[in-house]
């Protein structure tokens, strides 16, 4: 019997303009003990379902049609009293942001004991000790510690475990999970996943896990539905969903996103055109159909699109997923194509940059050497806190330099602002921001950055050039002209970076940064914007600092790589050479915590023990031992570790012998 | 305007025929001005404050009294009559006139004031939050020290020394309120400075003053306009204080504070001659916060 | 901790420097004109004159301002009590002790006279109508913000609002009409002393009313909009997902939290009440310190005006640093 049976459920929401249908007619089933989960982007209604299954859509939704049915009881009829009784008992949640979902003012001890104490009626010693204990089996050390501590006293990834914590205190027969590692670094990431599956067996929990990212979804469940529009367009067995995807919109998903070992010359990404849909839009049919590249006139967009077996087990929401045949992805290259290598654009060369916290010193960016060449792309990789961004702005001309030189077509920048640098100089050095959210004044229309800049750097002078360059420039990026007089609230993210990408190359840079471009984007649209860029990179021969989190994303578009660490450059070189040993530990470690949509290769796992240390006043060793997984000893703490060349161009920044360290077994192999 | 990114063959480098955006097809901006008719509390706040604008701006056709003549028959009996529908105060002046060219006084005097204070608040404001450093430390301690002043104080000791005048009642009112409104554009700044559209900024070479006034100020622009409502309402309350404590304008210009202050001396027997001024000035005040009101209801509710 | 509250209290003193600087500015910048509201309108011009010479008055103005705080610290003795300017001030205290405000020319009588028992009037009053205030501001709020965009909601914040659009001097008025004049239930003018025939208790109930009411509407708002904010925060989110009963999500983690700004605010208005007695004192004639304050300056008193202003900037600025050690106590985020 199912534990969570939902049938014809529709959700609504009651808003000034109407009644906006979020999930119009969803149905699915959970069993006792199953790891289920549910990919989706925003405004897909993922986040919707959950809170309908909890019972709590505010004031203004409602649950007009349909069931949830749970441990024989409807919860859309529950009382107030019988939901709460189930809350946090029987159901519970993680949700998508720790930092907020504790509360400030209380400790957590006392955020923790409220649960048992309410649902198990123990006295307050009682829950003390129950809460403690399961701290522990979040492996949260000290957890007496833990308790007396107010949530901003601990970091990201031990917020979000007091908070799986704090639900399965009460020993759920469902656990949800909202997107429960969003926001967190790669390897924080790839611990908590680890945790939440040993967890499901040792509290024999089901669970109910959503997200955006497919690879996160892959290393978690057993079962996957893939949701779009409100409507689950497929559900079928984790392996069966990779191995043989039916609907247009899974298959889009999975060949938008880069393959390990795939790169962009050998197996270019295939974006999904258009963007993902406002919620709650009236339609006809099937909500992907605009979207689809096998859309039919007459079939697709008409009537409600049943959802149909494809297979036992596999059930798929497409008139035509029988006529699609087998989803062929371009097999990645046996060897690399070799990067084309033009003269150094930019030098830097034991660059520093330090900031005084109080009497101690903080190394933000620590003696940076590489080298990157004209019409490369250069990837520099790291989590929060490694000194990549710092390094930047620096380029940008936003910071300056402490220490060490920052060469640029021969000529020092590094210590000089945007204020000190020619026009000249400014224009050929842009960058493309992370978040598109803010990237463009909310007050101005999106045309005015593009023409603006077009008179700062002397490229327009009349006011009819400047229309016609920002013409031009608008189209360059694929979009319509009409739309330099929209405000940036009226764009979707996807258009945002585009205007973003125009801006940037409005003075003809030869050199452009890019900061994470695509890591707040939906993931359906995130292959077009990238490969916009590349394809502009190209034709304009221009230089790329891209800046990045995404391993996989980082070997497809990258020709070198700059690997670092509390503001340490721990690995560089060709990008082929990053992905196989000899590795710098550091390295090995991000590359088993990539969470990979791809059944086919097996990863080995790396736990690092332990938070990133603090970035003030480092010891003389190696920036990475506190947490190396290969640690030689105490050499590693005293001793700063050499230089290691194993190939031209490539440098490992470790005590370990290069022969050691190609001796290891690689992180990705066929399963 | 039409939502989505066009589909794209973004790989193959084919220029793809892009549809022009019709112009008509675009939605204006959702202004919050412009969404005033959504808010009933805002509307209700705005039909108060355009009765008494329109009156004050009718004053001079309106087939009333002077507000400076006397019917020294009217004295005896000061109730209403025909003549004097809301009755006249102790000098026999008409109290319907007095009240309508009175608030012609605190509409003009009051968003002079509020304007004055804004430009020179929102400008200490702007230098303090995108600066920063010591040109920081200097205007919030000059803010603090002012702020630290009791308002009424402030006002009271302020006037008694300068002397009763509309103008000297704009300079106090500015000395009081600039630095509450630096503080606020202060605030906002230091939100909006390390969005990336400020480094978008820096990176064309704008200048510090152009970032100031044409990236950052305008987007200050939803908070300012309730904050602005609000200190009409205050303003309003505090040109009404002066004038009750005798320090308002100078005689014989209508004033209601002043006009409330001249009827208690009669209040045991007429009443109305200080009732109606207080509640033409609650009217007014009301309207403003209830615009405001609404304006801030509108804003959370984008 | 001690650290920063030295810290404070350095801040404070520099304060209280700067702002008594200005006031000593805005009174005593122009000398000749000292000199003349010392002697009063009736002195003749020659008298002006000597006791220009006398009291250096055409020194710079910084150098009067150092004189003056020597006065008041008990440095120096205070000019006026010169026994050959035959300006007739005594002080019992002597003419140098610490504290020394000078003399009232208003009320011919040493400032120290004047000042403390009107301050303890309006002390009474004030702290009075703080028992009023935080209550009912309270209720109102934590009412109204529980649920936003109720009708509950909307008749608490309606009523807020139509309380703080009503001047005191307004409120003074029609309460006076109506509870003096309509129904003869309260006197209208309370001066502490019951000859008058209306007990002291029901002389207070007025001026009270005109200042609660018009600032609880106030502090409600700040207090819904706290509440309102907090209920929408994703923690309390979670304490309803907890499964926790609605009393304990709105005492336990919704009340601290939302209390945190109001705090600051509610201490904040000891400062606003200072000044908010000025009209209030007015309407009922009130043997207060803010009547007292405007009397002096419409008289020219200018040494009581000085010493009633630092007394004011004083409890101002005090209880400005009592609600940051406040604010710190309550927000653990700030303590680090």
């Amino acid at each position: 019997m199912a534990l969570l049976s939902i049938r014809d459920l529709c959700v609504e929401y009651r808003t000034s303009a109407g009644r906006l249908v979020a999930i119009p007619d969803l149905s699915l089933e959970i069993a006792p003990g199953e790891s289920f989960g549910l990919v989706g982007e925003s405004g897909c209604g993922k986040s919707t379902l959950l809170m309908a299954i909890m019972g709590y859509l505010g004031r203004n939704g409602a649950m007009p049609r349909g069931q949830i049915m749970f441990d024989g009881r409807d919860l859309t009829r529950a009382s107030e009293a019988e939901l709460r009784r189930i809350r946090g008992s029987k159901i519970a949640i993680v949700y998508q942001e720790p930092a907020t979902a504790l509360n400030p003012s209380l400790t957590i001890g006392t955020q923790l004991i409220e649960v048992p104490m309410e649902h198990d009626g123990v006295n307050a010693a009682e829950a003390r000790r129950r809460a403690a204990r399961t701290l522990a089996d979040v492996h949260l050390p000290d957890p007496d510690s833990v308790m007396r501590r107010y949530p901003h006293q601990l970091s990201g990834g031990q917020k979000q475990r007091v908070v799986i914590a704090m639900a399965l205190l009460a020993n759920p027969s469902l656990l949800l999970l909202d997107e429960p590692t969003t926001g967190l670094d790669v390897t924080v990431e790839a611990a908590v996943l680890d945790l939440v599956n040993e967890l499901r067996v040792k509290y024999r929990t089901a669970l109910f896990y959503i997200s955006h990212n497919l690879g996160v979804i892959a290393r978690v469940c057993d079962r996957i539905a893939v949701m779009y529009a409100g409507e689950i367009v497929e559900d079928a067995p984790a392996r069966a969903l990779f191995a043989d995807p039916q609907h247009p919109y899974t298959r889009g998903l999975l060949s938008s996103i880069p393959r390990l070992g795939a790169d962009k010359r050998s197996a270019p990404l295939r974006p999904i055109p258009g963007s993902v849909p406002v919620p709650g839009q009236a339609r006809q049919g099937c909500g992907f159909a605009p979207r689809c590249p096998h859309a039919q006139p007459g079939r697709c967009d008409t009537g409600p699109i049943p959802l149909e077996l494809a297979d036992a087990d596999h059930q798929v929401r497409c008139v035509r997923h029988d006529e699609l045949g087998p989803l062929v992805l371009p097999a990645p290259a046996a060897a690399n194509a070799a990067s084309e290598t033009g003269e150094p654009v930019l030098q830097v060369d034991a660059l520093s940059r330090t900031f005084a916290v109080g009497r101690a010193q903080l190394l933000a960016n620590d003696r940076l050497d590489f080298t990157a060449r004209r019409g490369q792309v250069l990837a520099i990789v790291g989590e929060s806190g490694s000194g990549k961004s710092t390094f930047a702005r620096i380029l940008a001309g936003l910071d300056r330099a402490t220490g060490g030189q920052l060469r640029f077509l021969e000529q020092e920048i590094g210590s000089r602002t945007v204020r000190a640098r020619a026009a000249r100089e400014v224009a050929a050095i842009q960058m493309v921001f992370q978040n598109p959210d803010g990237t463009l004044n909310p007050s101005h229309p999106v045309g005015r950055a593009i023409a603006r800049a077009l008179r700062r750097f002397g490229v327009a002078r009349t006011r009819r050039d400047t229309q016609e360059r920002v013409r031009a420039l608008l189209q360059m990026v694929r979009l319509p002209t009409g739309i330099r007089h929209a405000l940036p609230r009226q764009l979707s993210g996807g258009q945002k970076q585009r205007i973003a990408i125009a801006r940037a190359f409005a003075g003809n840079p030869s050199l452009l940064i890019a900061d994470e471009p695509v890591s707040a984007l939906d993931v359906s649209v995130q292959a077009a914007v990238i490969n916009l860029l590349l394809r502009i990179q190209a034709e304009q021969r221009s230089t790329m600092v891209f800046i990045s989190h995404d391993l996989a994303l980082v070997r497809y578009l990258a020709d070198e790589v700059v690997v670092m660490y509390l503001g340490r450059v721990m690995e560089s070189g060709p990008v082929a050479a990053l992905f196989r040993p000899p590795y710098h530990p550091y390295t090995e470690a991000l590359l088993s915590a990539v969470p990979l949509p791809d059944p086919t290769l097996r990863q080995t796992r790396i736990h690092l023990e332990g938070e990133i240390p603090s970035p003030l006043n480092p010891g003389p060793g190696c920036r990475f031992a506190s947490r190396c997984p290969r640690k030689l000893g105490s050499i590693c703490d005293t001793v700063p570790p050499p230089e290691r060349r194993p190939s031209d161009g490539h440098m490992i920044l470790c005590h370990i012998p290069v022969e050691d360290l190609t001796r290891v077994e690689p992180v990705f192999q066929p399963a | 305007m039409s939502s989505g990114d066009l589909p794209l063959a973004a790989t193959s480098g084919m220029p793809v025929a892009v549809p022009e955006i019709a112009e008509e097809a675009e939605r204006p901006a959702p202004n919050l001005l412009r969404r005033l008719p959504h808010s009933r509390v805002a509307m209700v706040g705005l039909g108060l404050v355009l009765f008494w604008v329109v009156l004050a701006l009718l004053a001079p056709v309106l087939p009333i009294a002077r507000p400076d003549a006397q019917d020294y028959v009217a004295i005896g009996h000061p109730g209403s009559s025909w003549a004097h529908p809301l009755g006249v105060d102790a000098l026999g002046r008409d109290m319907l006139s007095r009240l309508i060219w009175g608030a012609r006084t605190v509409l003009a005097v009051a968003p002079i004031a509020v304007l004055v204070a804004y430009a020179i608040g929102s400008a200490m404001g702007l230098v303090a939050g995108y600066y920063r450093g010591w040109v920081d430390v200097v205007i919030s301690r000059a803010a603090d020290v002012i702020l630290s002043f009791p308002v009424v104080v402030l006002y009271v000791i302020l006037i008694a020394n300068i002397g009763p005048s509309a103008l000297n009642i704009v300079v106090a009112v500015v000395l009081a309120s600039a630095p509450g409104i630096a503080r606020i554009v202060r605030g906002l700044v230091l939100s909006l400075v390390h969005h990336d559209f400020v480094a978008a900024a820096q990176l064309r070479r704008e200048s510090d003053l152009y970032i100031m006034l044409v990236e950052l100020l305008p987007n200050c622009r939803a908070p300012l306009i309730t904050d602005f409502c609000l200190r009409l309402g205050y303003t309003t309350i505090t040109i009404g204080t002066l004038g009750f404590l005798g320090l308002g304008l100078p005689p014989p210009t209508p004033d209601w504070g002043g006009m409330v202050k001249q009827g208690t001396a009669m209040i045991t027997v007429y009443p109305h001659m200080s009732l109606y001024p207080a509640i033409a000035i609650v009217s007014l005040i009301l309207g403003f916060n209830l615009l405001a009101d609404g304006l801030t209801e509108l804003a959370l509710t984008d | 901790m001690l650290r920063y509250l030295l810290r404070r209290a350095v801040e404070m003193l520099l304060t209280l420097l700067v702002a008594s600087f200005l006031v000593f500015a805005v009174t005593e910048f122009s000398p000749g004109n000292v000199a003349r509201k010392t002697l009063g309108a009736f002195a003749l011009q020659s008298q002006v004159d000597i006791l220009y010479q006398k009291l250096h008055l055409n020194d710079p103005l910084l150098v009067r301002y150092v004189r003056w705080l020597g006065v008041l610290t008990g440095l120096e003795k205070d000019p006026l009590q010169d026994p050959s300017l035959g300006l007739d001030f005594h002080d019992p205290r002597g003419a140098r002790y610490f504290g020394n405000f000078g003399y009232s020319t208003l009320y011919k009588a040493p400032v120290n006279d004047v000042l403390w028992d009107r301050l303890g009037n309006t002390a009474l009053l004030a702290g009075l109508a703080m028992l009023v205030i935080i209550p009912v501001s309270m209720v109102f709020g934590i009412l109204a913000g529980m649920r936003a965009g109720s009708w509950l909601d909307r008749g608490l914040s309606t009523t807020s609002i139509v309380m703080t659009s009503v001047p005191e001097f307004a409120l003074g008025v029609i309460l006076v009409a109506v509870f003096v004049v309509g129904l003869h239930w309260l006197p209208g003018t309370s001066p502490l002393d019951a000859s008058g025939g209306w007990s002291i208790p029901s002389q207070l109930v007025l001026p009270v009313a005109v200042l609660a009411i018009y600032d609880s509407g106030y502090v409600a708002r700040m207090v819904r909009s706290s509440m309102a904010e907090v209920m929408a925060r994703p923690y309390i989110r979670t304490a309803v997902l907890k499964g926790l009963p609605r009393r304990r999500v709105i005492l336990r983690h919704a009340l601290r939290n939302a209390m945190i700004a109001p705090f600051t605010v509610i201490l904040l208005q000891i400062n606003w009440l200072i000044g908010g007695v000025v009209v209030t004192e007015l309407v009922f004639a009130y043997p207060g310190f803010g009547r007292m304050l405007l009397d002096a300056s419409l008289f020219g008193d200018i040494s009581l005006i000085e010493a009633a202003t630092l007394v004011a900037l004083f409890v101002a600025t005090a209880t400005q640093l009592l609600s940051d050690v406040g604010y710190r106590y309550l927000n653990p985020q700030s303590r680090g």
